[in-house]
């Protein structure tokens, strides 16, 4: 049972990390190689408008919305973020200068990690409710079990989403600061 | 709850790092050492949404000082006088499409790399109004008239375009001028006085269209001035001593055209010297009668001018050694019938006079075969009474 997890729910999403790790240094690698890190500059406002496209996953979930699968708008919104944080980070380089940035940064990162988390326990969840089902189809109470499951994923949002709260902050004093300061 | 506290408490955060250290929160990097006064006072060179504007940099930096006066800096630098044109040539003046201040004064760190397209083409050349001093020392570029442009682009010196065509006459004939040390030590080149383009190209040392009629008449007929190991080691070369434009040709070794006219007349007469080992083993040859010549000439072998049998018919008995008649050892003109048990001196002379010949000590007059009727007057003629039967 721990073998499974680890392997069909853990392992991909910690490989989804450090993937996105790996694809930055290569990102960055060939950029500068090919004399095209200037490339970078533009990354950063690409990215961060790939995340923000991301979040209409989010808008759907609140009923913001109303067209498009929740289903696909959830994979969607894992894609864009992902590719959106490798811009970012491809942005951001390994220049330690301004702090705000890179706390932004940082951010960002912290919750790619959440992200990840979620998907997880989003993962676990779905495996829960098929097993509900199956139980209650024999006419077990799996009253217990549902709240688990919700109780789960309240609490990973509970972090989650004030950690976006954070990213946005930060991202807006970054992209502010460089509105009000950078020669275009 | 919880987000929109994170949110308006990181909002206060950053807001009052900005405010209390804007220099940390913002500052994309560290100011060069020229700009350090400035380096708290974002404000003195940024204008809120309008960047870096021009103006402000040329505030401080007139466009005709860039490069000739510099500001108190704590860095102080060269003066480069040819920049100052530069700079008030652009068309479009803005400094930080090639400059940024932070991250140092490392062109390589600037946003834009500069471009020499900005430049206006009375800047543009000459380059070494700006690149000055970067003319390389070395005799093509010092000789060199033509403009950097000519072979090397603005974006790297190398790879280069350069062409021989690109130089002048003058130095294009001169190819030495350039390529001094490249002259081969060898005989050849250290006496052909002609330029390398007389047989070389101005794009590869070889092939090369070599032709000796290209060297002065003195050169040309000291052929070992510069083949000083190429003539052969045989008793023919050896002995030569005519020049080797005597028998050879500048195309190729061979064909030659040697006649033995060319030869000394000491050597001439020594045709074994270089034939040697090529006298037939045949009876007439081994016993080493006198020299080739004597028979044979120096076109060919054959014919031989020597055919015995018009001076005697070597038939019979008379099929001897040579030096049974010919006494005398080399010269072959010489003989002697006496010596043989018929032909004793004594007895020839009864006979001859028994006949009334007198003179009868040149045999083969008459006698030209050992037939016993064969005699007469002979081809000689002129015999004193020359006999009409030989006994």
């Amino acid at each position: 049972m721990h073998h499974s997890l680890l392997t069909r729910q853990v392992l991909p999403a910690i490989l989804g990390y450090l993937g996105l790790i790996a694809a930055t240094i290569i990102c960055d690698f060939v950029l500068h190689k090919a004399g095209l890190g200037a490339i970078g500059l533009y990354l950063g406002p690409i990215g961060t408008g790939l995340i923000a496209l991301s979040f209409v996953y989010s808008l759907r979930k609140r009923k913001l919305i109303t067209f498009g699968q929740p289903k696909r708008l959830l994979e969607l919104h894992e894609s864009l973020t992902w590719v959106g944080s490798l811009f970012v980070l491809v942005h951001s380089g390994i220049h330690v200068n301004a702090w705000i940035p890179w706390l932004a940064l940082a951010a960002m990162l912290i919750v790619v990690a959440s992200g990840f988390t979620g998907q997880v326990l989003l993962r676990r969840a779905n495996e829960a409710i098929k097993a509900r089902r199956g139980r209650a189809a024999a006419g077990e109470d799996t009253t217990v079990l549902d709240a688990v499951t919700v109780d789960f994923m309240k609490r990973w949002r509970v972090v989650h989403m004030p950690l976006n709260a954070v990213f946005l902050v930060l991202l807006c004093a970054h992209v502010v600061g460089v509105l009000l300061l950078r020669h275009w | 709850m919880q987000s929109r506290t994170a949110l308006i408490g990181t909002f206060l955060f950053a807001a009052g790092f900005i405010a209390l250290s804007p220099r940390g929160a913002l500052n994309p990097g560290r100011l060069t050492a020229g700009h350090a006064e400035v380096a708290n006072n974002c404000l003195a060179c940024h204008t809120l949404l309008r960047g870096t504007p021009a103006a402000k940099c040329i505030g401080c930096h007139p466009l005709d000082s860039i490069g000739i006066q510099r500001r108190e800096a704590a860095v102080a630098a060269p003066p480069r006088p040819a920049a100052a044109g530069m700079h008030g040539s652009f068309a479009k003046i803005d400094c930080l499409e090639c400059h940024t201040d932070h991250a140092g004064a490392d062109p390589r760190g600037a946003t834009h790399a500069f471009s020499h397209e900005a430049l206006s083409s009375g800047v543009l050349r000459p380059c070494t109004s700006c690149h000055e001093g970067k003319r390389p020392a070395d005799s093509l570029h010092t000789q060199a008239t033509l403009e950097c442009g000519t072979c090397h682009t603005t974006r790297a010196w190398t790879p280069s375009t350069f062409t021989h065509e690109g130089l002048n006459t003058d130095a294009r004939q001169r190819c030495s001028g350039c390529h001094e040390a490249k002259l081969p030590a060898d005989s050849l080149h250290a006496q052909a006085k002609i330029e390398c383009g007389t047989c070389h190209t101005t794009h590869a040392w070889t092939p090369a269209s070599f032709k000796h009629e290209a060297l002065s008449t003195d050169v040309r007929q000291r052929c070992t001035g510069c083949h000083q190991t190429t003539r052969p080691a045989d008793n023919l070369h050896a002995q030569a001593k005519a020049e080797c434009g005597a028998c050879h040709g500048t195309g190729a070794w061979k064909p030659t055209n040697f006649t033995h006219e060319a030869l000394a007349a000491g050597v001439l007469t020594q045709c074994t010297a270089c034939h040697e080992g090529k006298r037939p083993g045949d009876t007439l040859h081994k016993q080493g009668i006198g020299e080739c010549g004597a028979c044979h000439v120096t076109r060919a072998w054959t014919p031989a001018s020597f055919k015995h049998n018009d001076y005697f018919v070597l038939d019979g008995d008379h099929q001897s050694r040579c030096a049974t008649c010919h006494t005398q050892p080399s010269n072959y003109r010489s003989y002697t019938c006496y010596g043989c048990h018929e032909h004793s001196e004594a007895r020839i002379a009864s006979k001859h006079r028994e006949e009334g010949i007198g003179n009868f000590g040149d045999c083969v007059r008459c006698h030209r075969s050992a037939s016993e009727h064969e005699g007469g007057d002979g081809h000689g003629g002129g015999g004193e009474g020359g006999g009409e039967h030989d006994d």
